[in-house]
């Protein structure tokens, strides 16, 4: 209890710090928002020439990267400590954190409230009534239970890939190819129907769960792709919490094991 | 005479250092070159299908788009190391040392970019080229002229990224903030130039004004002389485009930067 106490006064403490800085806010909103409209224009000029990929058409291939947006704005708004991680290990930030009697992901995360979030999730809410618009979907309760769950899991898969690029953080001193590597992938790549690639790749991403960040959820609501494992799209929710638990481990294990590189 | 081989010659030292400095990280090459092997794949993954699934939309070959995808990815660079080390020397004050130098900033870092540029298309660009070339069917150059054509509009795009580059850098000096300088300057050459998705498929209304913005002579004209989707005419055209956006982004680069230096020469002291 006196942890989150703790968390949230200091969430108070960096809503009031963000505010010195006006200018450099809202231009960094607009820079985030130039960022996804400049991706989102590259697929809708691919589909406005093909028409479909693998039957997805342009409104269903953007409401894949709507749960790409919208997920990663609710998640980077508490988790964006674990974003410039590195940082921490290189400047001895966090060999501070553990000698504190509290629990350290609690602390890096509170380090940091990421403000600018608003631009994800304003984008992804305007992409949201975009392609709803389109689709036509019907909202019964249980399409409601399953975008809720689906952002949820979504959320907790991408923390959970933050935590993990962290943990590798301790042994590999450079992991920003990594970061890299995983943000290109989100978001080029699997914001695109799985199957659009071949079975391999696919499997792959249903083992490694990225794929249930946007195109497993996405596709349980709109109902297009049907095959072997397509229902886990169902269970999205419970998917991305049981993976970010597991990492969880991990990160109490690497914890256990890290060497600082101080003196 | 003796000037010009002076700088001749420091060019080269430079770019030599900047050529064997690229060497020294090997575990980071490795990954690098995974990486990128690995987006490839997943690329030439998606464009395939997207090929298959809509046979009557295909103004090229299954072979020239793949080629394209793996060009597009490797050949090009956009983003240049040595903007970050402008921008962070201009926020703390460190460019004041290097004005008092007498190589000037520009050409020193040219060199340097030139040294790591060649460093990449040996180590990188080539290798991951054949290595693709191993599983799928990717397209040679039709002849030996056609490959001399598209080095000098490759040569030609390297001079141009580096002058918007240079101007991004020193936009430091009006704008503090490098995230949003950087992503505006990224991501405008990405989707203008044809690295993410080719001009063949922009719209038909848009597409002309777009060939003539200096992007498009960054990725996509090279490629189409490598591809041979191109008459003698239209390399011309791609030249001349590209040497008037050189030229162009030259003068903008000097202007701003005598602009900026007189600046500092007001508030220092």
């Amino acid at each position: 209890m006196f942890a989150i106490k703790l968390y949230i006064k200091s969430m108070l403490v960096q809503i009031k710090g963000n505010q010195q800085y006006r200018f450099n806010y809202f231009l960094t909103l607009f820079t985030v928002v130039f960022h996804y409209s400049v991706q989102l224009l590259a697929i809708w000029i691919t589909l406005s020439h093909y028409d479909s990929i693998r039957g997805w058409n342009i409104y269903e291939v953007s409401f894949i990267y709507m749960f790409f947006i919208l997920s990663y704005g609710i998640m980077i708004t508490f988790y964006a400590g674990f974003r410039d991680f590195s940082g921490m290990i290189h400047n001895g930030e966090f060999d501070v954190i553990l000698i504190r009697p509290h629990n350290p992901m609690l602390q890096v995360m509170s380090g940091r409230l990421e403000l600018t979030s608003f631009a994800q999730i304003g984008s992804g809410i305007f992409l949201f009534f975009w392609c709803n618009h389109y689709l036509e979907i019907h909202w019964s309760a249980y399409q409601i239970y399953l975008f809720i769950q689906g952002i949820i899991g979504a959320a907790f898969i991408q923390a959970a890939l933050l935590l993990l690029w962290s943990c590798l953080g301790f042994r590999i001193t450079n992991t920003s190819a990594l970061t890299r590597f995983g943000w290109t992938l989100n978001a080029n790549y699997l914001t695109y129907p799985l199957g659009a690639f071949n079975k391999t790749t696919k499997l792959l991403f249903t083992v490694f769960p990225l794929g249930f960040i946007s195109y497993y959820p996405a596709n349980a609501i709109l109902d297009k792709d049907h095959f072997a494992f397509s229902n886990l799209g169902n269970f999205s929710g419970i998917i991305g919490i049981l993976f970010f638990m597991l990492v969880y481990l991990f990160w109490e294990y690497s914890i256990r094991h890290y060497k600082s590189t101080g003196n | 005479m003796t000037r010009s081989l002076y700088s001749i010659r420091t060019f080269y030292y430079i770019a030599r250092q900047s050529f064997l400095n690229s060497m020294v990280f090997r575990a980071n090459y490795f990954i690098d070159v995974l990486i990128d092997i690995v987006f490839i794949y997943l690329s030439i993954a998606l464009w395939s299908t997207i090929f298959m699934d809509n046979p009557g939309n295909n103004m090229v070959s299954k072979p020239e788009l793949i080629t394209y995808m793996v060009l597009a990815r490797i050949a090009a660079r956009i983003d240049m190391g040595f903007v970050m080390e402008v921008q962070n020397r201009i926020l703390n004050g460190e460019i004041a040392s290097d004005l008092t130098r007498p190589l000037s900033l520009k050409f020193y870092h040219f060199s340097q970019e030139v040294g790591s540029y060649l460093n990449n298309l040996l180590i990188k660009v080539v290798p991951i080229f054949l290595i693709t070339n191993m599983v799928f069917d990717l397209k040679w150059p039709p002849s030996i002229y056609q490959t001399f054509l598209f080095l000098i509009s490759l040569l030609l795009s390297f001079f141009l990224v580096f002058n918007l580059n240079f101007i991004a850098a020193i936009m430091a000096f009006w704008i503090t903030k490098l995230f949003s300088l950087s992503v505006f300057k990224d991501q405008t050459i990405r989707l203008l130039s044809g690295a993410i998705v080719p001009l063949w498929f922009f719209p038909e209304s848009i597409l002309p004004w777009v060939k003539l913005l200096p992007f498009s002579g960054i990725v996509f004209m090279p490629i189409n002389i490598y591809l041979n989707k191109t008459t003698n005419e239209d390399i011309i055209t791609t030249f001349i485009v590209q040497i008037f956006w050189i030229i162009v982004t030259s003068v903008i680069g000097r202007y701003l930067w005598n602009k900026a230096t007189k600046r500092i020469s007001i508030n220092g002291g």
